[in-house]
């Protein structure tokens, strides 16, 4: 009985800890989106990458709190094993037992395959794949470079947009996470449109002044006085 | 073909009708052949830049040229 349930409780601490590597995983790659947005904010000024380093915010809150939740649950277990060693302890093992009882109760379910929908605190709800977690790591990475163009921040935000697609599958609805990845989602769509035009923008004035062209000033003077008067400063490295 | 008009125009050597030959030579250059020479050049631009690559206010702007051309030409297309 004993060495069943310490099998039980080195399950429950190995879920924890992968679950905390990923949160971990997760609340550094929030920064390094927010970091991103920041950067986007203060050249466009526009509200969507406002209302998306928000989102970001909030989401970086509740990984934390899953975090917290995850290393209360994570001591607990562990000195449970401990504990559960040991003889003449019981008291002690039943009154902490509880607290493990629905995360138990969700990885016998095979919840971590898919195949139960319910969320447990301080769990990471599945199994992520490592496709996500290279995305992860290439987008941080990358944000060493410098981008010296608007076509490059179309191209960061095109992959910050499809890692989040990736991640708002993998939290059910009744997760605390599921609404917060789907509106930073739609909010990094926005964003992208207007780095994207920013590229067009900044495209059709390269061609437009091209040198060489004869008479172009004169025929399309208007169009690059409109295209200057739209087009925003690239996103350089700041501090926040 | 309105380039041969004007040519024709300007070259009506009568006392009569110099001024208004010249005057209308004048009115199709400007309202005709101008506009249909920008609109050319701005197709050319857009097959340089590429039709999904422009910005959305130069979209707008070249389809006015390009449909003004059109319609002083007597051609009407919807975009």
């Amino acid at each position: 009985m004993t060495s069943e349930l310490i099998k039980r409780l080195q399950l429950i601490d190995e879920r924890l800890q992968e679950s905390n590597r990923w949160f971990r995983l997760l609340a550094n790659y929030c920064r390094c989106l927010n970091h991103d947005l920041f950067m986007v904010n203060s050249s466009l000024e526009d509200e969507c990458s406002t209302i998306a380093r928000i989102q970001v915010d909030s989401w970086l809150c509740e990984i934390e709190r899953q975090q917290n939740v995850n290393s209360n649950l994570s001591s607990i277990s562990s000195k449970l094993i401990l504990i559960s060693a040991e003889d003449g302890l019981e008291d002690a093992v039943n009154r902490h037992i509880g607290q493990l009882g629905k995360l138990d109760a969700s990885i016998q379910d095979g919840y971590r395959q898919g195949k139960s929908n319910r969320p447990v605190e301080g769990l990471l709800p599945c199994k992520i794949e490592d496709d996500v977690e290279d995305a992860i790591s290439q987008i941080g990475i990358e944000s060493l470079l410098i981008f010296d163009d608007w076509n490059k921040w179309n191209e960061r935000i095109t992959a910050h947009l499809n890692l989040v697609n990736k991640l708002v599958t993998l939290f059910p609805a009744s997760h605390p996470f599921s609404s917060i990845p789907c509106s930073i989602s739609i909010l990094l769509n926005q964003v992208r449109n207007s780095t994207r035009e920013q590229d067009k923008l900044e495209r059709t004035l390269k061609i437009l002044t091209e040198s060489g062209k004869d008479s172009h000033d004169a025929i399309f003077g208007l169009d690059v006085l409109v295209i200057l008067g739209k087009l925003r400063p690239i996103p350089i490295s700041g501090d926040e | 073909m309105h380039c041969d008009v004007c040519k024709y125009l300007e070259e009506i050597d009568s006392d009569f009708h110099d001024n208004a030959a010249k005057t209308l030579a004048s009115r199709i250059e400007i309202i005709l052949i101008k506009p249909i020479e920008k609109a050319l050049r701005i197709i050319e631009e857009i097959e340089l830049i590429g039709r999904d690559n422009l910005p959305r206010d130069i979209s707008l702007r070249w389809n006015q040229e390009i449909s003004k051309a059109l319609s002083f030409g007597g051609v009407k297309i919807d975009f």
